[in-house]
């Protein structure tokens, strides 16, 4: 799941400084569940907008609405009600979401509340790490459930390097040195090919920016309207 | 452990109703009402008891108290004090909102004795909209709370009180009429009374049948007690020997210590254990010096002028009988004496249905009106019965019961209707073992009591009763079984936040909806409802005190656009010392407004921003001594909540005397700060310009 921080109020306040109606939009799906950008969120913003507004003498009317998706356009055609006559919105969702918002309704200037950091699994209540970088080559099969790619501060395919102390990384003495793991469970599981196997280095190029599922398309070309 | 490494263990369903409530015969809503005990919201605590209960003071005292027994708190210390709660609100002589009604039916309902069953059947087809008249033999109303209960138990103020609240519905009563000398079933209904429900209780002493029991000086129980009830005097000897176990024999020989005797022992024929009688009661008498000879059987009463001599057995106790207690058996050879000048026997009644000759109501092998179960129908048609007079041995709240239901049968049958036998609600799970340890242990407020060597010395109610203080403090400790957090699965994003934080680990993911559920375990902490980013949860508690209310009151209570500073104080309901303050800053201070949150783990980081937002200039979040909170937890997620809260304010460049986090304990040093706030405020103005 995609993993958020908020903005600081610093960077919101300068971007509806010089707005007479912005929407704060939040979004149900992962900013919800690692709570940033869930409704909740959207009501402690806007109260803190409402309070920062009265105080500065600023004449800002604050919307609030949450989408249940922020990336699809049924859920985004559902806040035209609350984004009617705003010209500016906060979107607490990922970048993704707020692209989205910020296609659908041209007219409204719409800025990031948060900034989506990586996609990563909640370890425990308020702490989340990087799990995933979508590199578009999964290898964990071959590394005993592990990522190197995402884990490893070098993203090393073939670990670990001379950093790896007490089965700590050099970079953060908090941050398990992942190559450990995989030698453990390589071990443990008595499959050595993630020890013993060389792995050429990742073909970044066949990345796909763009990805098409021909069985699930629709095409909408030629379509009668 | 982590959450990924975290596995639970099966949670309880979350179906049920709470025991308390199930457990009792006219499902008295005790949880609601100690609820609101606890938020101190009395008047309303007794009108929901009276809604059901005709009888709150009376119940209050003498109750056997079902809903005491099925307390889950039991698991975690003691139970609840719920009668001594019911008995605190009747103590406030609230009136019920229920006035006299016009009679919306001609049918008029004629009721057989003013007992507490009949009581409450004229009660509720009062409100029903018939017209009842009761007649009563004697002259009080009250029945066996007025002659069989002592007013140490039970005080006739408190009785009145009961009667009177539901004489004021318009029910007629007409005193010193007697069933089968003055009125017949047949009369009744040539006064065109179309319905009769008897309730004549159950008030002929039941024999013993030994030898001498027709001595001058032996007195039937009921009959003692009448007599001592209704101020007659009954001049009894230095010594003075009850036959009996029950309730009625612990009263007896209570009242006979208040009334001279000097020596009062209860015979009873098996041991300690399976004496019928209260617990409570029986330790009581202890104390005011009542002896207790058990397993021990009278064989022969002796005497020439009156008894004198009580020729008595040893007893052992041998396999168990139909009750399921152990059966006495005589112990050959163990005869021995006791010298008397009284004999009180309290051994067990039977309704007087000599009263009921040629009535045609049939009636049982056990000596009682023969009724249908459910309907309390006898087998003459219109004709009711209930109380102790169907079912002998009956506690007070049976009988209230039976008139409840033979109200709504009368009323049936009146309108041609059938009477719908709804089955009692289920009781929900024990609380599960696993999270008994996580629930704070806080023992059961006693309520004070007269000493033993002052209260033998009258007829002095016993039992004190509760300060308004004390009062809340034991409602408090009720777990609100059933009334927890709720989860909307339509609004459930399954983030999982409340199985994360819920400090009982009550709060699960249900597999196949793939939703979390909250089963009864819950105990209403709200640390969930305020997490929940998907704001999925709320409390089914119909109470609402998270302060969402209270802050709206607040702040349309500031007014005028001068300067007071105007303040804000988030108080938690269950501190200490919570009343102190809000009484004492409702007094003295017009621009500083209290809001009570049963919990402060229960105040959202919304609701002390939107006090700013609504015009506060400073707000206090004053959460209880950390050891206080009865969550254990809340404390610590109101603090964390304020720390979040008091980042973002300072971000948006809010001074940090603005926002403060106090305790209200000690009061003293409270007061202090929130002078010392108060001057800072002063100092650096309003947060907004005043437009009201």
């Amino acid at each position: 799941m995609i993993v958020a921080k908020p903005k600081s109020l610093e960077y919101i306040k300068k971007r509806i400084k010089n707005h007479k109606k912005i929407a704060v939009v939040g979004c149900g799906g992962c900013v919800t569940v690692r709570p940033v950008g869930g409704e909740k969120q959207v009501a402690e913003l806007a109260s803190v907008l409402r309070i920062w507004a009265k105080k500065e003498g600023l004449n800002l009317e604050i919307e609030e609405d949450t989408a249940l998706r922020q990336c699809e356009p049924e859920f985004i055609d559902e806040l035209s009600d609350k984004m009617k006559g705003c010209d500016a919105a906060i979107s607490l969702a990922c970048g993704v979401g707020a692209q989205c918002l910020a296609e659908r309704y041209s007219d409204v200037k719409v800025s990031p509340g948060v900034d989506a950091v990586f996609m990563g699994a909640t370890i425990e209540p308020g702490l989340y790490w990087e799990r995933c970088v979508g590199c578009g080559d999964c290898i964990i099969g071959e590394t005993g459930g592990y990522c190197p790619v995402s884990r490893c501060a070098k993203s090393l395919l073939n670990g670990p390097c001379g950093g790896s102390q007490g089965g700590k990384c050099e970079v953060d003495p908090n941050t398990p040195c992942v190559w450990e793991q995989i030698y453990k469970r390589s071990e443990e599981s008595g499959d050595r090919d993630a020890i013993d196997k060389f792995v050429p280095p990742k073909d970044w190029s066949i990345r796909p920016s763009r990805l098409t599922l021909e069985h699930v398309r629709v095409k909408t070309e030629g379509r009668a309207t | 452990m982590t959450t990924l490494e975290r596995t639970r263990v099966d949670n309880t369903s979350a179906r049920g109703e709470a025991p308390c409530i199930a457990a009792c015969p006219i499902n008295q809503d005790a949880r609601d009402y100690v609820q609101l005990i606890a938020r101190g919201r009395f008047e309303e605590a007794f009108r929901l008891v009276r809604s059901k209960n005709t009888f709150p003071a009376s119940c209050g005292r003498i109750c056997t108290r079902r809903c005491e027994d099925a307390c889950r708190r039991s698991a975690v210390d003691e139970p609840i004090a719920i009668a001594w709660l019911k008995r605190f609100l009747s103590d406030k002589d609230f009136s019920p909102s229920l006035e006299n009604r016009k009679a919306r039916y001609q049918e008029k309902v004629a009721i057989v004795g003013a007992g507490p069953a009949g009581l409450t059947a004229a009660n509720d087809l009062s409100l029903l909209g018939y017209k009842c008249v009761i007649f009563e033999e004697l002259l009080e109303p009250g029945g066996m709370l007025r002659t069989g209960v002592p007013r140490y138990r039970l005080p006739g103020h408190s009785l009145d009180s009961d009667i009177s609240d539901i004489l004021r519905l318009g029910v007629e009563l007409r005193t010193g009429v007697k069933l089968g000398l003055d009125i017949t079933v047949d009369t009744l209904f040539e006064e065109d009374f179309k319905a009769v429900f008897i309730g004549i209780g159950a008030h002929k002493s039941l024999r013993l049948d030994v030898p001498g029991e027709d001595l001058a000086g032996v007195i039937p129980a009921v009959e003692f007690l009448r007599k001592i009830s209704l101020g007659k005097t009954i001049n009894l000897g230095k010594k003075v020997v009850v036959i009996g176990g029950g309730d009625t024999a612990l009263d007896s020989a209570r009242t006979a210590l208040r009334v001279g005797a000097k020596e009062v022992t209860i015979v009873y024929r098996r041991s300690v254990e399976e004496m019928p009688c209260e617990k409570v009661g029986r330790l009581e008498a202890e104390e005011e010096g009542v002896r207790f000879k058990f397993l021990t059987s009278p064989v022969e009463l002796l005497g020439n002028d009156g008894v004198k001599v009580v020729k008595c057995i040893k007893m052992e106790l041998g396999e168990p009988d139909q009750s399921g207690r152990r059966r006495p058996i005589p112990v050959t050879g163990s005869e021995f004496v006791m010298d008397v000048d009284n004999v009180i026997m309290a051994i067990g009644q039977l309704p007087e249905l000599s009263s009921l000759n040629d009535s045609g109501l049939s009636v049982t092998s056990k000596n009682v009106i023969g009724v249908e179960e459910e309907t309390l129908a006898t087998n003459r048609p219109g004709v009711f019965a209930g109380g102790d007079a169907v079912k002998v041995g009956g506690t007070l709240i049976e009988a209230i019961a039976h008139g409840r239901r033979a109200a709504v049968a009368i009323h049936g049958y009146l309108r041609g209707k059938g009477f719908d036998a709804s089955k009692g609600p289920t009781p929900m799970t024990d609380i599960s073992s696993r999270r008994i340890g996580l629930i704070k242990r806080e023992l059961r407020k006693k309520v004070p009591i007269l000493s033993a060597g002052i209260r033998v010395r009258d007829f002095s109610e016993v039992e004190l009763g509760y300060s308004d203080q004390l009062a809340m403090m034991e409602a408090r400790r009720c777990l609100n079984c059933g009334a927890g957090a709720e989860v909307d699965p339509e609004l459930c994003a399954a983030c999982l936040t409340c199985v994360r934080v819920c400090p009982y680990d009550v709060p699960e993911l249900n597999r196949v909806e793939k939703k979390a559920k909250i089963g009864v375990d819950c105990q209403s902490c709200g640390i969930c409802v305020v997490e929940c980013p998907a704001r999925a949860i709320t409390l089914k508690d119909r109470y609402e005190d998270r302060g969402m209310d209270g802050l709206k009151k607040a702040v349309e209570e500031f007014s005028g656009p001068e300067f007071g500073p105007r303040v804000v104080v988030f108080l938690c309901l269950y501190d200490s010392q919570s009343e102190v303050v809000v009484s004492r800053l409702g007094r003295t201070r017009s621009n500083i407004k209290t809001v009570q949150v049963s919990c402060i783990g229960k105040l959202d980081s919304t609701l002390m921003l939107k006090a700013f937002e609504e015009g506060a200039d400073g707000v206090v979040v004053a959460g209880c001594l950390p050891g206080e909170c009865p969550y254990q937890t809340g404390h610590a997620w109101a603090k964390k909540r304020f720390d979040y809260v008091a980042g973002i304010l300072s971000d948006m460049g809010l001074e940090a005397e603005r926002f403060q986090w106090l305790s209200p304990s000690p009061t003293e040093q409270f007061f202090k700060e929130m002078e010392q706030m108060t001057e800072e405020l002063k100092k650096l103005g309003p947060v907004f310009k005043r437009s009201r």
